[in-house]
């Protein structure tokens, strides 16, 4: 018997076949994904567009053309603004920092859309191209893109700079040549400054799958034509793009009258990877006690007893969601859960799971329910919430019960961790890799191996904890770059640090971690902090529970280590290899911090204090996180160094990317992995790594990030 | 150089345990064999449920069961009803998987993958049960791929079809087909059908319970 399956298939097929056929194609526009050109950017081949990719969007390109590779990345940060990272190397190049004939660079482009497009007009764009630092690339742009019909899109515009340098029509004022600072600087005595060209194209999608596009090029490649063997014989380039399934973009180009390009581009976009809601198991459902229990409280004649009964059955409910309890009080009246959630990424989820078992386990009298995450041992958020509330609103809307839900601070009102199981020894053995980017001499360097983790918790809040590494296989050990600094080598000894530290002890730490008041978390680590220091740092943070709003404050006591990376420990004074200078690390470092959630997902930091080096300024960390726990971000730090003294890129600044784990697995996880990434390392400006510090896990269990993932609630 | 080549077996040896991943923490996700899952995870075998497996669950309980068939995945199921919440019955199987009825109607999945998170289905559920003809709105709720709650808000326009006679499971009786054709700006159209009986029971159904399940038939086969 296959029941079911075929009643009344046929008509349903002809209802829905006929609705899809009206919405589909409105819908395909609305989500599409542009095409991408050679510089990573939504555009023609060479040239940019007025287009832009859907909100969130992440473009991985890597596009080459003559001599000339182009690896790209760029983020569409709001549905108006896209920044694009690339790295670029020119092959045959003549130049005083060509390596073996490679010129590298790295450089940074913007775009704003000013005006989208509409029946009428034209989307309107304006952008800055390598607007950061050396310049090769560097050019601005207005542009303007219209879709005359369904596939077919026009583009015009006007460029300076590089994207003004074949046939100019005007020039307005000087544009200057030199470089600021040692590169790494905003270039803004250039923009939109010299000579102007227009440059135009036209592109046709006959189908989803293909695009041809014909372009005018602004661009007559001086630099290429003066250092490298590049021929610009026309302006006139043409392409073809190819879309796979999964929005991935083949290109073929003939550019400039006789070479050939070539291109690949990833689009991801973090809103829209992963099974939606995820694949785990469902959590169980509430369970209604009957009219007239709630008044029974002839239990409470043996109090203990029914709390220690009903904590074992929380244990055991609660295991089986794959959720902890660190703690339990029960009254007459309201049950205290201390919870430890190893498991759920989103907060709410791990709330609502535990909510509902506690809905199953505890006496009917108990009407108020009192959920306290627990991070290292500290009590992170009161959730209060009412049993009838979960009763009557299982089936509404997850927002009905996020409106009566109140969450506040633990601090003081948390039952007492319950020391049983204590200590707990865990550990585990996995690979790991480590990455160095951008040196000349091999842009990308990997190590794989193997690392083993331990970690003893002797309470919930005093963790020893530590892990060894042993490569296997790798390219991290030959770095043989040596760079002057004229500051206290704090971080350019990467090298030694990297050949020597095989195996390496990455970390061995004692952590404490506290509640010293209302709204104040505390944490004191010491042992062998990263991969170069070693020492003692304390953390101060306030934030209350509601408060978009953290400050912090940490201080850092520090000795540098043996480049084994094993137990020994050096003098804090390095001796520079190229000026033969010694130099003294000081001792003493530390930040005042400040944290504030926008909204919308983003998130901005200041750090203010002294650095590793000694030296005095400020970082500024501004990022967007996604509820499923994908971030971007990008970071600057400007201290009291010189640009001279600071070296290759004037002041330290990257970009940063944390993908989580449950992507990958569809199931959830708290694990993620964040990457950074940085034009160059140089001493100014570095701070100290340490792991676990505040801010994150408090306010993943305060208000404003438990709501936004409180869809979840019910899952 | 001997000694040598055994270090680095030895190290691959290494690195091959910590490519399997081991632990003593029950929560441990090896990072590898989640990016292997990414890459190769490949479609989930189908699964057929057979008059056996239906015989030998209707006579080990008295509870409620309800058989399913996901079109999308090949996959057909059997569940059993674990608990109500007034007129919200949860229906489950062994491997946890749930799914939520008002009167037989669907309005909520867990553990499907693109789970429908809730419905608002008063107006529809009236109109169906009550066997008239009328315009009302339906409302679904779902979890994006960022874990944020997507709400489509449908125009249905129901009406009755055809009587039936419903012989499924342990359910033998006559019901009436019902008709639900929904839109809505903000997602795929679909039409619903519904077999309910004399008392208003939907007995029989197929339902669109979003883009990543799609249709979905429903049989009770005890109650």
């Amino acid at each position: 018997m296959t029941p079911g399956a075929a009643f009344c298939a046929g008509r349903i097929r002809v209802y829905a076949a006929m609705a899809g056929l009206c919405l589909m194609p409105g819908m395909a526009v609305a989500e599409g994904v542009p095409s991408y050109n050679l510089y990573g950017q939504p555009g023609l081949i060479d040239m940019p567009t007025a287009e832009i990719a859907p909100d969130a969007t992440l473009g991985l390109t890597y596009g080459r053309m003559d001599d000339a590779n182009r690896g790209s990345l760029s983020f569409q940060i709001t549905p108006r603004l896209i920044g694009t990272f690339r790295y670029t190397g020119i092959e045959n190049f003549d130049h005083p920092s060509s390596v073996d004939g490679v010129y590298y660079d790295r450089s940074f482009d913007i775009r704003y859309l000013l005006l989208t497009e509409t029946k009428i007009r034209p989307a309107v764009a304006v952008g800055l191209q390598d607007f950061i630092g050396t310049g090769i690339y560097s050019g601005e742009y207005i542009v303007a893109t219209k879709t005359l019909t369904p596939g077919l899109k026009v583009t015009g515009g006007l460029g300076w700079g590089r994207l003004g340098s074949y046939n100019s029509v005007a020039t307005i004022s000087a544009r200057s040549d030199t470089i600021l600072g040692t590169g790494g600087v905003p270039t803004y005595d250039r923009w939109f400054r010299g000579d102007v060209a227009p440059f135009g194209g036209i592109s046709y999608s006959p189908n989803d799958r293909l695009t041809f596009t014909l372009e005018y090029s602004s661009d007559a490649y001086d630099e290429e034509r003066a250092s490298g063997g590049f021929e610009h014989d026309s302006p006139i380039n043409f392409g073809v793009d190819y879309r796979l399934k999964n929005d991935a973009q083949l290109s073929l180009y003939y550019a400039y009258g006789n070479t050939l390009g070539a291109q690949i581009t990833f689009p991801i976009n973090p809103k829209t990877q992963g099974t939606p809601g995820g694949n785990e198991s469902a959590g169980l459902p509430v369970k209604v006690r009957a009219p007239g229990d709630a008044g029974d409280l002839g239990w409470t004649a043996a109090l203990d007893n029914a709390e220690a009964n009903s904590r074992q059955r929380l244990i055991t409910s609660l295991e089986r969601e794959k959720l902890e309890v660190e703690g339990f009080d029960l009254q007459p009246r309201k049950a205290t859960l201390r919870l430890r959630n190893p498991t759920y990424g989103a907060p709410a989820q791990a709330i609502g799971r535990a909510a509902r078992v506690m809905t199953r386990v505890l006496p009917a009298s108990v009407e108020e329910f009192v959920i306290v995450p627990s991070e290292n041992g500290m009590a992170m958020s009161a959730v209060t919430l009412r049993r009838s509330d979960l009763e009557a609103l299982e089936n509404d809307a997850a927002v009905e019960m996020l409106a009566r839900t109140r969450i506040t601070d633990a601090f003081g009102t948390a039952p007492e961790a319950d020391l049983s199981d204590y200590p707990k020894f865990i550990w585990s053995l996995a690979p790991y890799y480590a990455y160095s980017t951008f040196d000349p001499e091999s842009p990308l360097r990997i190590d794989l191996g193997a690392r083993l983790s331990g970690t003893l918790e002797i309470t919930p809040n005093i963790v020893l904890s530590g892990s060894i590494k042993k490569k296997v296989v790798g390219n991290l050990d030959d770095i043989s770059r040596v760079d002057e600094s004229k500051l206290p080598r704090v971080r350019t000894d990467y090298g030694e640090y990297a050949r020597e530290g095989d195996p390496a002890i990455d970390s061995l730490t004692l952590d404490l971690y506290g509640r010293p008041g209302r709204n104040l978390y505390s944490r004191l680590t010491m042992g062998y902090l990263e991969q170069m220091y070693a020492g003692v740092s304390a953390e101060v943070l306030w934030k209350p529970a509601d408060s978009r709003l953290a400050l912090g404050a940490e201080l850092n006591y520090v000795r540098r280590r043996d480049y084994d990376v094993m137990f020994g420990l050096q003098e804090n004074v390095t001796v520079d290899p190229v000026s033969g200078v010694e130099r003294e690390i000081p001792d003493v470092n530390g930040h005042v911090s400040a944290y504030y959630a926008f909204g919308n997902g983003f998130h901005g930091q200041v750090d203010v204090g002294r650095y590793l080096a000694g030296d005095y300024g400020a970082t500024f960390t501004l990022h967007r996180e996604f509820a499923n726990g994908w971030r971007i971000g990008a970071f600057a730090t400007f201290t009291d160094v010189s640009e001279d003294d600071f070296g290759e890129g004037s002041f330290d600044k990257g970009i940063l990317l944390t993908v989580p784990l449950s992507v990958g697995l569809g199931t959830p996880s708290r694990q993620t992995n964040t990457t950074i990434l940085r034009s160059v390392q140089r001493d100014g400006g570095a701070r100290l790594y340490v792991s676990n510090r505040l801010y994150e896990q408090v306010r993943t269990w305060h208000e404003p990030d438990v709501a936004k993932s409180w869809g979840r609630f019910w899952r | 150089m001997k000694t040598r080549a055994m270090l680095r077996l030895a190290a691959l040896l290494g690195l091959g345990a910590a490519v399997a991943g081991c632990s003593n923490d029950p929560y441990f996700t090896n990072p590898v064999t989640n990016i292997y899952s990414l890459m190769f995870s490949g479609d989930k075998a189908p699964s057929a449920v057979t008059q056996q497996q239906i015989l030998q669950t209707l006579s080990a309980t008295e509870l409620p069961v309800a058989f399913f068939n996901v079109d999308e995945r090949n996959s057909q199921t059997l569940l059993i009803q674990i608990e109500e919440n007034g007129p919200y019955k949860t229906f489950a199987t062994v491997t946890r998987q749930s799914i939520v009825m008002n009167h037989g109607m669907i309005t909520g999945t867990r553990g499907l993958g693109g789970d429908l998170m809730s419905t608002e289905e008063e107006a529809l559920l009236d109109t169906v049960r009550a066997r008239r003809t009328g315009q009302v709105s339906y409302v679904q709720r779902f979890l994006t791929s960022e874990g944020v709650t997507e709400t489509v808000t449908y125009r249905c326009g129901v009406e009755p079809d055809k009587p039936v006679e419903v012989a499924m499971g342990r359910i033998r009786t006559n019901g009436q087909e019902m008709i639900a054709a929904c839109e809505s700006p903000d997602g795929p159209p679909f039409v619903d059908y519904y077999v309910v009986d004399a008392g208003g029971e939907i007995l029989a159904s197929r339902q669109w319970l979003g883009g990543l399940t799609g249709y979905v038939a429903m049989h009770m086969l005890q109650r």
